[in-house]
C-alpha cells in the first residue's frame, strides 16, 4: 500500500526532480540497507551449506550414502537454505520506514524523513509537505548512504561460522572414532567393477578372471586375514607385472591397471589394519594353533595325534579348510602333549603361525616374500617349502604329464616320485612321471599363461 | 496562516506572559498549546504559586475578555452560567437572560473543586459543547473559549473531588510546582518593589479571529502514521485489560481501574501537533509526543486502592508505559 501511494506521490514529478526528493533518498539507502540485509543472509547460510555439502560429498565418497540419497538430501538442503534464506531476508530486508528512521538519526532529522516516507501526501496540504520538503533537502547534503552505511559483517555470520565449524569439528571427531571401532572398508567393491571393465580388453581377460575370482575369495569367511592377504600380493604382482607390460607397450589401460594396483594396495592395507584391530581374538587361535604345530615340527607325539594332523594337512593342501573349531582342538591337544616344551615349544608356536597362512598359499602355489623368508628358515615340513623346491617327497608344486619312454629308457627310470618311492611302488607300464622343471628356470616347459591359483591343487 | 506567523504569534505570546510570571515556562507552553488545540486546562497547585495570575496575564496578552469564577460550596450553576431575570421594558415585563461569567472567552474557574458537584456540571455543558442551556433556551459561547481551573491539591476538606466524567473534559492537566529560591528571588523583585507591570496585549484586536487561524493550522500539522500508532499502543498499553504478551505494563496492571479514554489519545496527537508548531516545526515528531504524554493522560488515569495506598502517582505508571511500549 504505502508503495502504491509513494509511486503515485512520486508520479508528479521528472526524474531529475525525483533524484533531489527525500523520499528518494530513503529509497535508495532502502536499497542499498537491502543488499546488505542479501549479503548477510547468504554469508548466514554459506557456511552451513559448505559444510553440509562437504560432509555430503565425504560420505558419498566413502560409500556412506548412495547417489540418489546425495541428490536427494542435497535438494532437501539446498530447499531449505533457501527457504531460510528467504524468510531470514523478509525479517532483516530494512522497510523503507526503518530506512527513514536511520536517516532521521543519522542527520538529526527529527522524523521528518520518516513523515515524509510513510505519509499518505495526497490528503496532506501541499505547503506544510512542500516546507517538510524542503526541510529534509537541507540536510541530505550530510548523508552518503554508501559512506554513511557501509557493509559490516554482522554477528550472525561469526556464529554461523562458528557454528559450523563446530559441526566439522564434531564430524571428524566421530568419524576418527567411529573408523577407530569400525573394520577397515572393504575396497573389494572397487576391485569388482574394475575387473568387469578389463573383462572385455583381450589381453586382460585372464587377468579380470582372477581378479573377480580374488574377490570372491575376499568374502569368504573361512579364510584367514594372511591367506588373504597373500592372495592380494599375487594379485598385486600380477597386476604389476602386466602394468609394466602394458606400459612398454604403450597400451592406454594403464589407468585401469593402476586403479586395480591402487584397489588391490587398499585391501592390504584394510586388511592389516583389520588384522591390528583384531589382534587379541586372533592370538588366543594362534596360541592354540601353535600348540598343535610345535609337536608336528619338532615333537614326538603318539600315532593317533600325528595321523590326525597329517589329515589336517592333506586337507588343507586339498584346497580345503579345516574347521577352526578342529585345528583349535587339536592345537589344544598338541600344547597338552608339549606341556614344559621350552624353547622348541616357542618356535613351534611362531611355526604354528605359518601353518596359518602357508596352508592357504600352498594351495595357491605361490607365498608372499616374506612368507618365503620365513619358510626359508624352516625347513622341518614338506608343506612349508616354496613351489619347485626339492623336499623329501620331491619337487614342491611340481606338475606331472605322464609322458611316452622308449623301453630302455623305462626300464632304467626310477620312477621316482614321492609317494611311489618312498613306498616301493614302481609302474609296471612302460610310462614314467618326469618332473618339469620350475616355471622360472630357463629350460622350463613354454608356459604360456600362467595357471589360475585355483586350478593348481586339481591338477597336482 | 503561516508557520512561521504561528509561530512568531505563539512566541509573542510566551514572551510576554513571562515577563509575568517568573519560571513556569513548560506550564505556560502547555496552556498555550491546550488553547490553541481548543482545549481546557486544570491546573494544580498549592495556593500562591502565581496560578490566577498566569491565567489573567494570558487572557490578557491575548487580548480576550476574561471572568473570574471563585469557586464556593455555594455556588450556584446559575452564578455561573447566568440566569432568566424579570426585567421591565417600556412598561412590559419580561424575562430576559442574564449571561453569568461563563461567557467569557477565558474562564478561570479557581478552586474549582470547592463547589458542588451541581454547580461543577453545569461547567460541563460549557467545557464541551461551547454552548450553554437555561430554561430550555441554548446561548452560544463565543470563540475561542477556553476553560482553565484550579485546584488545590492539599486542602481537600470540605471539597469535591472532580467526577472522572468532568476530569476527561480537561486537555491537560499542569502541575505547578514550588519555585526555585533563585526565581522566588525573581518573584519578589517584581512583586515587592514598584508596582507590579502586567502583561500587555500581544494579539491585534482581531486577535480571534487569528487565534482560529491558527487552530486551523495546528490540526494540518503532519503526522506520520507510526508515530499515530505509538499514540495508540501508548493509550493502549494504560489498560488494565490490555496487559497481556509482550506489551504489558506491571504497573498499570497492579495501580490502574480504568485507563485513559479516547479523548487521552485525541489530546495527545492535538498536543504534539501544538509542540511542533511551537518549536518551529510543521510535522509531529516523537519528541513532541513524549512532551505531552504527561499532561494529556495523568488526569485521566483512574488509580486503584493499592496506587493510593502505596502512594503510587499517575506520573509513575506513565513512565513505565513509556519505558514499556517501544516507539517503533
Amino acid at each position: 500500500m504505502a508503495d502504491v501511494l509513494y509511486r503515485k506521490d512520486m508520479g508528479q514529478y521528472s526524474a531529475g526532480e525525483q533524484a533531489g526528493l527525500p523520499e528518494t533518498l530513503v529509497v535508495r539507502l532502502a536499497s542499498h540497507l537491502k543488499r546488505h540485509a542479501l549479503w548477510d543472509v547468504l554469508l548466514l547460510l554459506f557456511p552451513p551449506l559448505l559444510v553440509f555439502s562437504s560432509m555430503v560429498i565425504f560420505l558419498y565418497h566413502s560409500d556412506w550414502v548412495g547417489r540418489e540419497t546425495l541428490i536427494a538430501g542435497g535438494a532437501l538442503f539446498v530447499g531449505l537454505a533457501l527457504l531460510t534464506g528467504f524468510l531470514r531476508f523478509r525479517v532483516v530486508a530494512p522497510s523503507r520506514r526503518a530506512a527513514a528512521h536511520l536517516i532521521d538519526e543519522r542527520v538529526g532529522g527529527k522524523d521528518r524523513f520518516i513523515t515524509l516516507a510513510t505519509i499518505q501526501a495526497s490528503v496532506c496540504p501541499p505547503f506544510l509537505l512542500a516546507r517538510l520538503r524542503r526541510e529534509a533537502s537541507g540536510l541530505m547534503r550530510h548523508l552518503d548512504p554508501a559512506g554513511d552505511f557501509p557493509y559490516r559483517i554482522k554477528r550472525s555470520f561469526i556464529q554461523s561460522l562458528i557454528g559450523s565449524l563446530s559441526v566439522v569439528l564434531l564430524f571428524l571427531l566421530f568419524q576418527q572414532i567411529g573408523s577407530f571401532f569400525a573394520p577397515a572398508p572393504a575396497r573389494d567393491n572397487e576391485l569388482a567393477p574394475l575387473a568387469q571393465k578389463l573383462s572385455p580388453i583381450p589381453r586382460f581377460s585372464e587377468l579380470a578372471r582372477s581378479l573377480e575370482m580374488l574377490t570372491a575369495r575376499m568374502r569368504d569367511q573361512g579364510l584367514s586375514a594372511a591367506e588373504k592377504r597373500s592372495l592380494i600380493r599375487e594379485a598385486l604382482k600380477r597386476v604389476e607385472s602386466q602394468l609394466a607390460a602394458e606400459r612398454q607397450l604403450g597400451g592406454a589401460a594403464n589407468d585401469l591397471l593402476n586403479q586395480a594396483a591402487g584397489a588391490l594396495r587398499g585391501m592390504e592395507q584394510g586388511l592389516e589394519k583389520s588384522q591390528g584391530q583384531g589382534a587379541g581374538g586372533f592370538k588366543n587361535d594362534q596360541t592354540g594353533e601353535g600348540k598343535g604345530s610345535g609337536k608336528d615340527s619338532g615333537q614326538k607325539g603318539n600315532e593317533k595325534e600325528q595321523g590326525e594332523l597329517s589329515a589336517l594337512e592333506i586337507k588343507e593342501q586339498k584346497g580345503g579348510q579345516p574347521e577352526r573349531g578342529e585345528r583349535q582342538e587339536m592345537g589344544k591337544k598338541q600344547a597338552e602333549k608339549n606341556h614344559g616344551g621350552g624353547e622348541k615349544d616357542e618356535s613351534g608356536k611362531e611355526k604354528s603361525d605359518e601353518v596359518k597362512g602357508m596352508g592357504k598359499e600352498k594351495a595357491g602355489g605361490k607365498g608372499s616374500k616374506r612368507m618365503e623368508e620365513e619358510i626359508s628358515r624352516e625347513k622341518t615340513a614338506e608343506r612349508f617349502l616354496r613351489p619347485g623346491e626339492q623336499g623329501e617327497k620331491g619337487i614342491k608344486g611340481a606338475r606331472f604329464v605322464t609322458v611316452e619312454l622308449p623301453e630302455e629308457e623305462a626300464g632304467g627310470s626310477t620312477g621316482e616320485g614321492g609317494l611311489g618311492k618312498r613306498r616301493g611302488f614302481r609302474p609296471k607300464v612302460s610310462t614314467s612321471n618326469a618332473p618339469l622343471r620350475p616355471p622360472d628356470s630357463p629350460d622350463a616347459a613354454p608356459e604360456k599363461q600362467p595357471l589360475p591359483l585355483e586350478y593348481r591343487g586339481l591338477i597336482r | 496562516m503561516e508557520p512561521e506567523k504561528y509561530r512568531e504569534q505563539f512566541s509573542s505570546l510566551e514572551a510576554e506572559v513571562r515577563k509575568v510570571i517568573v519560571d513556569h515556562a513548560d506550564v505556560i507552553r502547555k496552556i498555550l498549546i491546550a488553547f490553541f488545540s481548543g482545549g481546557h486546562v486544570l491546573l494544580e497547585g498549592v495556593p500562591g504559586l502565581g496560578k490566577t495570575l498566569l491565567i489573567k496575564s494570558l487572557s490578557r496578552a491575548l487580548g480576550l475578555s476574561f471572568k473570574r469564577v471563585q469557586f464556593t460550596p455555594d455556588l450556584m450553576p446559575s452564578d455561573i452560567t447566568g440566569t432568566q431575570v424579570l426585567t421591565e421594558n417600556d412598561g412590559r415585563r419580561e424575562f430576559q437572560f442574564k449571561q453569568g461569567p461563563i461567557f467569557a472567552q477565558v474562564v478561570l474557574a479557581d478552586e474549582i473543586n470547592r463547589a458542588t458537584p451541581k454547580t461543577q456540571s453545569a461547567v460541563l455543558e460549557a467545557m464541551e459543547e461551547r454552548q450553554v442551556t437555561v430554561f430550555g433556551e441554548t446561548y452560544p459561547l463565543e470563540p475561542p473559549f477556553m476553560v482553565l481551573a484550579t485546584q488545590n491539591p492539599i486542602e481537600l476538606e470540605g471539597t469535591y473531588p472532580l467526577p472522572e466524567a468532568q476530569l476527561d473534559r480537561f486537555f491537560f492537566k499542569l502541575l505547578v510546582s514550588s519555585p526555585a529560591p533563585e526565581e522566588l528571588m525573581e518573584i519578589l523583585h517584581r512583586t515587592t518593589g514598584e508596582a507590579l507591570q502586567g502583561a500587555s496585549q500581544v494579539l491585534p484586536n482581531n486577535g480571534a479571529e487569528i487565534i482560529v487561524e491558527m487552530q486551523r493550522l495546528l490540526r494540518q500539522v503532519l503526522m506520520a502514521p507510526p508515530l499515530e500508532d505509538y499514540v495508540v499502543r501508548l493509550v493502549h498499553a494504560t489498560h488494565p485489560t490490555a496487559q497481556k504478551g509482550d506489551g504489558a505494563v506491571p504497573e498499570v496492571g497492579a495501580y490502574l481501574r480504568f485507563g485513559s479514554s479516547p479523548r487521552g489519545a485525541q489530546a495527545i496527537i492535538l498536543g504534539a501537533k501544538g509542540n511542533a508548531l511551537a518549536e518551529g516545526r510543521v510535522h509531529v515528531s516523537y519528541e513532541d509526543i513524549e512532551a505531552v504524554i504527561y499532561p494529556a493522560l495523568r488526569h485521566r488515569l483512574i488509580l486503584n486502592f493499592q496506587a493510593e495506598a502505596e502512594n503510587v502517582g499517575a506520573d509513575q505508571i506513565l513512565a513505565a508505559v513509556i519505558k514499556k511500549i517501544p516507539r517503533d
